[in-house]
């Protein structure tokens, strides 16, 4: 319940900024939102398994490429080339699991990140995927009927109210899988594996869910990513190491094992750099000496310290500052009658 | 397939086989020491090499001499990131949270070779430098020109490697560095200066990155540039696993194979199938997974004992 009043009241804000005097910045807050999704499946991976995967962008590359030629090559109803992308995705990501989860844990990264370089060399080598190059889809047309552009300023408000109902699908979905027993063997898990062996928890069994299911949202991030900017993206800009890194850093420094926490983390990583550092930029450009200051590279820089940061001082990550807030707070309030004495 | 076009193959690999095994020997170091898996051995090469290609390129000094000053300025980077972020985390952090360190230290780096501040925006400019030989320095070796650079480059990384090896084998600091990779709390009561081992390692394995980097970049398809060692790192991470993370010599002997393999793959797939070599690349890895999983830890690896 809490999730659908939580979309709802991003959907609003994203639609305030498009009517707002930047609706550029519209696309900055809908990849706040995307890669929330994709990190919520990555947050049961990292959090809950303690594996690292470092594929997560190429799998939302292979989402939208995939989307783009079911539906301009082969004309595939929009759903059900969603569908078949999300199967295909979670096929993938059972083929790998399957192959490197017998070895230890941190080879599922290595394993990952040859996956990664491959499928990106593979964008590059054919003309199908457009030589790893973005390319645009025309319009996306839902029961045959409504199509939208993602021009217009109308249909894109549709398009952020699809990504914003993709968002509370997701943390529903999320919110589902870890209050259920598997979500209660993932935490055992996380705890401690040998003692989750112990307790007759096939830990690979799980590992390999968790897996599938991070690959599975990050195809879902990918539609969704299709969806609103009506484009595949390319393999050096977009899915590219740096984004895998980029969504390892929301999780990491929202807090693992936090649903909440990834949407703190996405706003941090991808709103921090985005709204602050390039007004920052201009104002510094303002200056005389100044003028050709350019601040290219900060935003990688403060992501990575945020992560080294994160891992060495405060393990829990961000959310965590909020619940000491509230902690802190609530025992304030409730001292201070006996403290003082006159409640009244 | 004649003879030249063997000996055309066999030098190739040699030299793909000789910078992997640089990289990789560098990531299994720094595993054996610190207990992690060094994503950043890419990256750390790549800033290194950068700042080779600069200095030759602004002071016009020649490319061996840059390369001494970044093997120098390599050095730096290693025992800085030892210092400042593997050290703090200590034993205490899980191989897991190593792994995410190392892959913020990645970001990091990326960042800075983004960076256009003063002189860093000239420093991180992709070029293609000089190589340790002219290119038109040939010799004929059963009917094909050899360029000296490719054996140079061989010789350089076989000379490199057996040092290695020699000083784990031989002297007072290769036994720290092996005891430390056995047991560190053990070694450390014994009174190894493990800290020093630990830094040391993270040293070497930045230089040996950075002579990958710079024996690479000027043949590289984009030259010298921020993504220049990443597929050098995932055949090194593969060789590393395929020869057993368990040894020194393993990921070494891998590395050949692994390059003997793709370079053969490579050049049978365009020339026979007409397809991208990557499609090579791509089988050959899958193979690799598949023996993998037969063998989890590597063809001269042995399980690593666990305890609750």
């Amino acid at each position: 319940m809490q999730y659908i009043l939580l979309g709802t009241v991003m959907f609003f804000i994203g639609r305030s900024i498009l009517l707002g005097d930047t609706p550029s910045n519209a696309d900055y807050f809908a990849q706040i939102l995307i890669y929330t999704i994709v990190a919520l499946g990555l947050n049961l991976l990292l959090g809950f398994s303690g594996l690292v995967s470092l594929a997560t962008a190429a799998f939302m590359g292979i989402s939208t490429y995939g989307m783009h030629i079911l539906m301009e090559n082969y004309e595939v109803n929009y759903f059900l080339a969603a569908l078949i992308v999300l199967i295909f995705a979670g096929g993938l990501g059972l083929l790998v699991g399957v192959l490197s989860l017998k070895m230890q844990g941190i080879y599922l990264a290595i394993a990952t990140l040859f996956v990664a370089h491959v499928i990106g060399e593979l964008f590059r080598s054919f003309e199908a995927f457009n030589y790893g190059e973005s390319a645009r889809i025309s319009e996306i047309t839902f029961f045959g009927e409504t199509s939208l552009s993602g021009y217009a300023q109308d249909d894109r408000i549709y398009l952020m109210g699809i990504v914003a109902i993709g968002l509370i699908l997701a943390f529903v979905v999320i919110h589902n899988i870890v209050k259920s027993p598997s979500g209660r063997a993932f935490m055992a898990i996380s705890r401690s594996y040998h003692a989750a062996l112990a307790m007759g928890i096939s830990v690979r069994r799980y590992r390999l869910l968790a897996f599938m299911i991070a690959t599975i949202f990050a195809a879902f991030g990918g539609i969704l990513y299709l969806t609103y900017m009506q484009s595949t993206g390319s393999v050096d800009r977009n899915w590219n190491l740096e984004l895998s890194l980029i969504l390892l850093a929301i999780v990491v420094v929202g807090g693992m094992k936090s649903l909440p926490g990834m949407l703190l983390g996405a706003a941090i990583i991808i709103g921090i750099p985005e709204f602050f550092f390039t007004p920052f930029e201009e104002f510094l450009q303002g200056f005389g000496p100044l003028e050709n200051i350019s601040l290219r590279g900060f935003d990688d820089i403060f992501t990575g310290l945020l992560i080294i940061l994160t891992i060495l001082f405060y393990p829990y990550g961000a959310i965590r500052i909020i619940s000491r807030l509230k902690h802190t707070v609530q025992s304030k309030f409730q001292n201070k009658p006996s403290k003082g004495g006159d409640a009244a | 397939m004649d003879i030249s076009t063997i000996i055309q193959i066999l030098f190739n690999s040699l030299r793909t086989g000789s910078i992997v095994a640089l990289a990789g020997l560098g990531i299994v170091l720094i595993y054996r020491t610190s207990k992690a898996t060094n994503f950043a051995q890419g990256s750390i090469g790549t800033i290194n090499a950068f700042v080779a290609g600069y200095i030759a390129h602004a002071t016009g000094l020649s490319i061996w001499t840059s390369t001494l000053i970044a093997l120098g300025t390599a050095f730096l980077t290693g025992v800085i990131i030892d210092k400042l972020f593997i050290r703090p985390a200590g034993r205490t952090a899980s191989p897991v949270n190593k792994q995410i360190l190392t892959l913020g230290i990645i970001l990091i780096l990326t960042g800075i070779m983004n960076m256009n501040i003063g002189i860093l925006g000239d420093l991180f400019t992709p070029r293609y430098p000089e190589q340790f030989i002219s290119s038109s320095e040939r010799v004929m070796i059963l009917g094909r020109n050899i360029q000296w650079n490719t054996i140079f480059i061989v010789a350089l990384s076989i000379f490199l490697l057996s040092a290695i090896f020699l000083f784990i084998q031989k002297t007072r600091w290769g036994l720290a560095i092996r005891v430390t990779a056995s047991n560190e709390t053990a070694a450390r009561l014994m009174g190894v200066p493990t800290k020093t081992v630990t830094m040391i390692a993270w040293a070497v394995a930045a230089m040996l990155g950075t002579i990958a980097g710079i024996a690479l970049a000027p043949r590289a398809p984009a030259g010298l540039n921020p993504g220049l060692l990443i597929g050098t790192q995932v055949s090194a991470f593969f060789a590393a696993v395929f020869g057993g993370f368990q040894s020194f010599f393993g990921p070494v002997f891998a590395a050949y194979i692994i390059g003997f393999l793709l370079s053969a793959g490579r050049y049978g797939m365009s020339s026979y199938f007409g397809q991208p070599s990557i499609i090579a690349d791509l089988i050959i890895y899958l193979v690799i997974l598949i023996i993998l999983y037969f063998k989890p830890f590597g063809i001269f690896g042995k399980a690593p004992e666990r305890k609750v």
